[in-house]
């Protein structure tokens, strides 16, 4: 399996957030879902070895969260993507390139590719900071796809872009090679569950549903519009919360 | 990231220039010539460390700021494969080069205005002295690291460190127990004199006190537990600050020299017999054509002549009756006539004289002067002192000579007693 939680548990000084929990992130594209507070950002920062689980064990492919292999393997792009002070946009997706593991030419000329496949190949020259909203949200995407991981994390990528961004967003995904794994957490529902293999629900630290889509899908009552599945699936999983 | 990108976006790249022009200004403007202009090239080097707190300030001011543009960019949250000492390393490079130009400008500035060449002897403490800066650079970092605001952490770290080593430098002798301080900061470096080159005890106190804060503050942004980090970071502060103030104990105000002796010259000329260390060689005839006529003088008026006038740092053998004077390569003809009108008794009989009876030592010394043909200088002798003075001089030269001799009589008796 890309990434497997086995019994981890976390929790927050006040707030336990998962416990005793056990997850495996499929082959292929996986959307986490559920409502605010439920825990995804937290499970996507415990897979990208950010944070370590109180207890319980995480690892791709048998190499342990807590070695540096495994962060070389796994990309992350977190829900707050900060304009680095100064820095343009290739050099930014250039240093998280470097500091992901890639030696200075390499990670310099990758972010150009990963700048071109998010459609900011314009943009490379110009200070981050000078970037709209959307526009460092795609700089973020870059970020997570500039060292060629074996498995993208990405906390809602999508959030704050355009109609438009995000095509290009789905573009992205549906290029990726077909054994890199992909785990985005989102509140766009209708956007992306369709398209995805995979969906998981997280709610409350506990796991909802993790599976395919299609089987996901089928919990939408049977008189759901097509356009309105996903939505429908989903409120009826996670109570009506989103 | 690019060495190009690293220079646009590092602070010390901006405070470079000013901080250079500043320690230019510093190494041109400050400090007497005379505390490192004795041709001794570690004296030199020692004399370079005056910009150890500009160097370190700056090191650690930038390295403050660099930690918390670092902190604001998000890296220390991307799951980073490269070690955050890596990254951290990278960023740091510039203001620890900062600090290590500063150095580097004062070092060379002061060799270039004493006129001399770095030898082997001078070189540890240079490379010490190029070394230290960079330390401060992560104890700022460290500290950058963990504050909110790069724009009011910096500042602050860089008037910090300013103060704490000036006051460890300068202030740390009128508090009893901060006096090790003064060695741990090294930023007043004792300036050794020709025949001395500073220990390497003195040398290595302040890589350890520095090294050891740095080091715990580097421990305490490590990867491992908060538990661990905060136990392994006190664990290294309180050796290096223990073994660091337990090295410096019995040390006093001045830094620990190894001295060694000096081969001297001698003047082979009929008269008085006049040495000086072969680093002043070519000083000989004039010190000779200084000293004959006053010892000349004085031995006309009574005082013994002495069987040599030897410079003050060189060995005398026991027993032998001479006088020691001091000077410099710049030393004036008329400073060096006051050095040998002034050598008749020593320094210890100087200073116990002036302490226990001052008026005494106030007359004698006029009477030296003047009886060696030198006028009154800068003298500040009052009228009774100089009428004193004088009712000597008109006596006859058998009575200079016994009042002279009691006069050195209780100056010796009192340097042997104190």
């Amino acid at each position: 399996m890309p990434i497997q939680m086995t019994d981890c548990w976390f929790a927050y000084r006040h707030k336990e957030v998962l416990s005793a929990f056990n997850y495996s992130l499929k082959p292929g594209s996986t959307v986490l879902l559920g409502p605010n507070g439920a825990g995804k950002s937290t499970l996507l920062s415990l897979a990208a070895s950010v944070r370590r689980p109180q207890r319980g064990a995480i690892s791709h492919r048998g190499v342990p969260a807590t070695s540096r292999d495994y962060r070389r393997k796994v990309a992350w792009m977190p829900q707050n993507i900060t304009a680095m002070p100064g820095l343009t946009a290739r050099e930014q997706v250039a240093f998280v390139g470097w500091a992901k593991g890639m030696n200075r030419t390499d990670a310099w000329a990758r972010a150009a590719v990963a700048l071109r496949q998010v459609d900011l190949a314009d943009k490379e020259s110009v200070r981050s900071k000078t970037l709209s909203g959307g526009q460092l949200r795609r700089v973020g995407v870059a970020q997570a796809l500039v060292h060629d991981a074996e498995v993208l994390l990405l906390d809602e990528p999508t959030a704050g872009m355009d109609p438009r961004q995000r095509r290009v967003f789905r573009d992205v995904l549906a290029q990726l090679p077909s054994d890199v794994a992909v785990l985005l957490s989102t509140h766009d529902v209708a956007d992306l569950a369709e398209e995805s293999d995979n969906v998981t629900v997280l709610d409350s630290g506990k796991l909802v549903y993790d599976g395919d889509t299609s089987g996901f899908l089928a919990h939408a009552p049977h008189d759901t519009t097509p356009v309105r599945r996903a939505e429908a699936a989903y409120s009826m999983l996670s109570g009506g919360d989103s | 990231m690019k060495v190009k990108a690293l220079l646009r976006t590092s602070s010390a790249t901006f405070l470079a220039a000013p901080v250079l022009v500043f320690t230019c200004f510093v190494a041109y403007s400050s400090g007497s010539l005379a505390q490192y202009d004795n041709r001794h090239p570690p004296t030199v080097s020692a004399a370079a460390y005056q910009a150890l707190v500009l160097a370190a300030s700056a090191a650690a001011g930038c390295g403050a700021w660099e930690a918390g543009r670092l902190r604001q960019s998000g890296i220390w949250d991307m799951a980073s494969w490269r070690s955050r000492y890596r990254i951290a390393a990278q960023r740091l490079s510039l203001p620890g080069a900062l600090g290590v130009a500063v150095m580097v400008v004062m070092t060379v500035m002061r060799f270039v205005q004493a006129s001399v060449i770095p030898d082997a002897a001078s070189l540890p403490a240079v490379a010490i002295g190029l070394l230290l800066p960079i330390p401060y650079a992560v104890m700022g970092f460290a500290i950058g690291n963990v504050s909110r605001s790069p724009v009011v952490c910096a500042p602050l770290v860089m008037a910090g460190t300013w103060f704490f080593i000036g006051f460890a430098g300068n202030s740390s002798t009128d508090i009893p127990g901060t006096l090790w301080l003064r060695h741990a900061t090294a930023y007043t470096m004792s300036s050794p004199e020709i025949d001395q080159v500073i220990s390497p005890l003195g040398l290595l106190v302040p890589v350890l006190f520095t090294c050891a804060v740095a080091g715990s503050a580097m421990l305490l942004w490590g990867p491992w537990r908060a538990a661990v980090r905060i136990t392994l970071a006190g664990l290294v502060a309180v050796a290096g600050l223990a073994t660091s103030c337990a090295m410096t104990s019995g040390w006093g105000y001045r830094t620990p020299m190894i001295t060694s002796a000096l081969a001297e010259k001698c003047s082979n000329r009929a008269g008085v017999n006049v040495c000086v260390p072969e680093l002043y060689q070519d000083m000989l005839p004039r010190v000779q054509k200084t000293a004959g006529p006053i010892v000349e003088h004085l031995h006309r008026a009574g005082v013994p002549a002495p069987e040599k006038v030897t410079y003050r740092r060189l060995e005398v053998a026991a027993g032998t009756e001479a006088w020691h004077i001091w000077f410099l390569p710049r030393t004036s003809t008329d400073e060096l006539a006051e050095s040998v009108a002034h050598a008749p008794l020593n320094d210890a009989e100087w200073s116990c004289l002036g302490r226990k009876d001052f008026k005494r030592a106030d007359t004698l010394e006029l009477w030296l002067r003047s009886t060696a043909g030198l006028d009154a200088g800068d003298s500040v002798s009052d009228r009774e002192t100089v009428a004193a003075v004088e009712k000597v001089r008109k006596r006859p030269v058998g009575e200079q000579a016994a009042w002279f001799a009691e006069a050195r009589a209780r100056a010796r008796s009192c340097g042997k007693a104190g």
